[in-house]
């Protein structure tokens, strides 16, 4: 194919399309690529390394993959990825790339598809899936808990009454923990969000669960309130 | 005519029935222990109970369905009832709320639920 036709065809496309030299220099680009990373005319970035169009953050791995096709060595020819508009605002990516003849030599054309909307209803998915799981684990394991502690904190009042009151303190000490876990279990049921607790860097991630509660934090169930949800959907 | 301190737990779980029959019994109640909704309709019948204390997740016939039937047979029993629940977020619980019988959630401590039981006393004059 000739260098004119692939200009041509690059023209008419509705993707965004652009073509780099061996050095990674964009020799050719068209309006749907131009409009998709806010520039005016494709002219504007021809002789712009194709850099400028990768989010800082994966021009290390773009840069491996290159080299690695170049060498005629194994690159994966489609992958999802952030890059960057001009003004420095961040859009995903979905692109393909191809080694073409090019002049006398060789070079890549990479088409381009904007995949922002689609990875963002993606992660909300992903998020709304989490937060579906622990709830659910959740209000199971408070469920599971709930009435053993009953038998612990009844017991404990019995015991309460029986006892000496050398004993006593004692007593009232397990009461009290098991009211701490009581507490713990109404924040567990009611969770409506995920939100990470930061304790310390050689503590494992783990979620805060009095912000994470419906309760926000102040550790009782809502009055009962005839068919009222305790939990927004 | 109700026994003076006579009153009905349903509870199928028995060690929270064993914790709640000794608490009570402590306060001077005769307490008849029966495990489902089926077994308290059997019971309220030969007998007429000062105070009904209820599980809600029970087999059979669980909380709501013992107080639908006491609702269509004997609705005057319905002040008497206090329902306890290990589960805040079901349907049932919220048909309860709904009747606004008074519920306790587990873990209780025993002073809510005599709470509950002074309540449901205050509704109706002791017998003579």
């Amino acid at each position: 194919m000739t260098e004119d036709l692939y200009r041509e065809l690059l023209a008419g496309s509705i993707e965004g399309v652009y073509i780099l030299d061996e050095e990674g220099i964009i020799l050719t680009s068209n309006q749907a690529m131009a409009e998709m990373f806010g520039y005016d005319r494709p002219d504007e970035l021809i002789g712009q390394s194709g850099t400028i169009l990768v989010a800082p953050t994966e021009r290390e791995r773009l840069q491996r993959y290159y080299q690695a096709r170049l060498r005629g060595e194994h690159a994966p020819r489609r992958h999802t990825m952030q890059a960057v508009r001009r003004d420095g605002s961040l859009l995903w990516i979905e692109s393909l790339v191809s080694i073409i003849s090019w002049e006398a030599g060789r070079a890549v054309l990479v088409t381009v598809l904007d995949v922002t909307q689609r990875s963002r209803a993606e992660e909300a998915e992903r998020r709304a899936e989490a937060l579906r799981t622990v709830a659910q684990l959740a209000s199971a394991t408070a469920h599971e808990i709930n009435n053993p502690l009953a038998v612990i904190m009844g017991n404990c009042e019995l015991l309460a009454r029986e006892v000496g009151t050398g004993s006593q303190r004692r007593v009232q000490a397990m009461l009290a923990a098991v009211e701490r876990i009581r507490k713990i279990v109404v924040h567990m049921s009611h969770i409506t969000r995920l939100e990470l607790a930061y304790h310390s860097p050689n503590l494992p991630l783990m979620l805060d669960l009095q912000k994470s509660s419906g309760e926000g934090g102040k550790g009782e169930p809502p009055a009962a309130e005839p068919l009222v949800s305790e939990s927004p959907p | 005519m109700a026994r003076e301190r006579s009153l009905l737990l349903v509870e199928d779980e028995g060690e929270v029935a064993a914790f709640l029959r000794d608490l009570f019994a402590l306060d001077g109640w005769v307490v008849d222990v029966v495990t489902d909704g089926r077994q308290a309709l059997a019971a309220l019948q030969v007998r007429d109970y000062r105070v009904i204390v209820s599980d809600i997740v029970m087999p059979e016939v669980d909380g709501a369905g013992l107080y639908r039937e006491v609702a269509r047979w004997r609705p005057e029993l319905l002040p008497r009832f206090i329902f306890i629940s290990g589960f805040a977020d079901t349907d049932t619980a919220d048909f309860l709320r709904q009747t606004r019988a008074p519920m306790i959630s587990k873990p209780f401590r025993f002073d809510e639920i005599r709470q509950a039981v002074d309540e449901v006393l205050g509704t109706e004059p002791p017998p003579p």
